[in-house]
């Protein structure tokens, strides 16, 4: 993965995760066996974990038809290279992203889409889904130049890697503008002068889209956007982390809703 | 010494603290983009800049942009203030917010936090020393120039720190899925103290017993609390509005 193209186009490896990656840890490798996301390859438990756990990470995997392969803690290290694994090792197999058209058919009404063009960083992209997950995302959608979602990607966001539905576009502009079709205001993260959330209404059907650690979202992605929004700034930096501005605007999105309902339930 | 690869950090060490900026490698090809603005800003203020002189094992961490950088930067780490001065600033005219992080293990969540409280204007940031990720290249890096911008203490004793935070006229508020307090619901109408808790156990029971106030952030879904460095900013952002 080193030497990736810096253009905004998906350049078809970057999407899959390497052969053998690792997800580690009680409760992440048990989300793995419930979600169904991964195809488990290899796992390995240690005796030591305690029974309870044991037995649950032994029916989901003799109902996915995967053996447990028994190790101790040191033989598990030197597999995943780390101290935190508690036991519970597993191999997998590339991530199954839903399909754009079957996510199309779940989101809630109003929709509420995250669009990320390029997101490279995994810890940015782990904290990214523990956000979309907890403030209501209906789907996520990968495109461009993006950090596979990975073993990295599943312990940053401790776990919600398994529930947020994450499909993978190959071309953002033409989604943008099915979307906007469709009746979705499609709002692009910037910064430097952009209208405030706080001032955009944003409880109606809506997508955001946050663009790469380094440009920001693509010229060709701006140019087919309803518009731009931004946070307002007080100090004297003039960008926030990627992961940390999608988090302060699906906040200032989630406020605006439950403030929406909450009228609606006060006037029946 | 700190090793730094995000041309936003180094510029910004550059233009607060010039003497503490050691040299800047570059690689074998000629500076582009950020870094030509740092290599030209370092080269007016008499600090080296030596090419080819990466070496191999430096350029094996890569950039925010998950490229290998094309230069390196040493730098001296940045001075703590005493916890006085840290809180010097409470007795003005305008309100302020300071920031407590409480045991934080990750270095990419303590360096966007300083990020935010740079883009927010953060008066000043608590951290601990005890478990606690050091303040590393990493968080430095992914700071991209907020540790030059806010100052900062390192404390063994928080509640120690909490209690002189109070003395100085700060509100101490906890953030917590258990909170009884809506956050959106605190006022600007003070000087905040805003604690962040470990990724993994949160704020303990004798840092929640010197919160003036312990505030949630209404989470929803399956997992009990976002990211510390989300939560922080999520905070700053609500406080920020008067």
């Amino acid at each position: 993965m080193v030497g990736r193209s810096s253009s905004g186009k998906s350049s078809g490896r970057a999407g899959r995760n390497r052969p053998g990656d690792w997800i580690w840890g009680r409760r992440a490798v048990l989300e793995t066996l419930r979600g169904g996301r991964w195809p488990i390859r290899d796992l390995w438990m240690s005796e030591r974990v305690e029974t309870g756990v044991a037995e649950e990470v032994r029916r989901l995997a003799e109902a996915l038809g995967v053996d447990v392969q028994q190790a101790d803690a040191e033989a598990i290290r030197a597999r995943c290279h780390t101290d935190q694994h508690q036991g519970v090792l597993a191999r997998v197999g590339a991530y199954s992203f839903w399909s754009l058209e079957r996510l199309s058919e779940e989101v809630d009404d109003p929709p509420l889409w995250l669009l990320l063009d390029a997101v490279q960083d995994p810890h940015n992209l782990g904290a990214i889904l523990r956000s979309a997950e907890i403030l209501g995302v209906d789907g996520v959608v990968v495109s461009g130049d993006h950090a596979p979602i990975s073993g990295h990607v599943v312990r940053s966001s401790a776990g919600a890697a398994n529930h947020v539905r994450i499909a993978r576009s190959e071309n953002l502009v033409a989604l943008i503008m099915r979307l906007r079709r469709e009746g979705v205001a499609v709002l692009a993260a910037t910064s430097g002068e952009s209208p405030a959330a706080r001032g955009c209404d944003l409880a109606g059907p809506l997508a955001l889209v946050m663009g790469n650690e380094g440009h920001g979202v693509a010229e060709d992605v701006l140019g087919v956007c309803d518009g731009r929004i931004g946070i307002e700034q007080s100090g004297s930096i003039e960008s926030l982390n990627v992961a940390v501005a999608a988090g302060v605007l699906l906040y200032e999105v989630d406020r605006q809703r439950r403030d929406a309902r909450d009228g609606t339930t006060c006037s029946n | 010494m700190l090793e730094l690869k995000n041309p936003h950090s180094v510029m910004a060490a550059l233009e607060t603290r010039a003497r503490d900026v050691v040299e800047i490698r570059l690689g074998d090809q000629s500076p582009h983009g950020a870094w030509q603005g740092v290599t030209d800003l370092a080269r007016s203020l008499g600090v080296p800049v030596r090419t080819g002189r990466m070496g191999s094992g430096q350029q094996k961490r890569r950039d925010q942009e998950g490229r290998t950088p094309q230069a390196v930067a040493t730098v001296r780490e940045r001075s703590d203030v005493g916890i006085d001065e840290l809180f010097s600033t409470a007795g003005g005219d305008q309100y302020g917010v300071w920031l407590a992080l409480d045991r934080l293990q990750d270095p990419h969540n303590i360096g966007a936090i300083f990020r935010t409280a740079a883009f927010y204007g953060v008066r000043g940031v608590l951290l601990t020393t005890n478990q606690s990720a050091p303040l590393s290249a990493t968080a430095y890096d992914v700071a991209s120039g907020g540790l030059e911008h806010v100052r900062f203490t390192r404390v063994g004793n928080l509640a120690r720190a909490l209690r002189a935070a109070r003395d100085a006229g700060l509100w101490v508020m906890g953030t917590s899925e258990r909170g009884e307090d809506e956050l959106s619901e605190a006022g600007s109408d003070r000087n905040w103290l805003v604690v962040i808790g470990s990724e993994e156990r949160g704020l303990r029971r004798l840092t929640l017993e010197h919160c003036d106030v312990v505030c949630r952030l209404s989470p929803r879904g399956e997992i009990a609390s976002l990211n510390a460095s989300v939560a922080a900013a999520v905070a700053l952002t609500v406080l920020s509005r008067s």
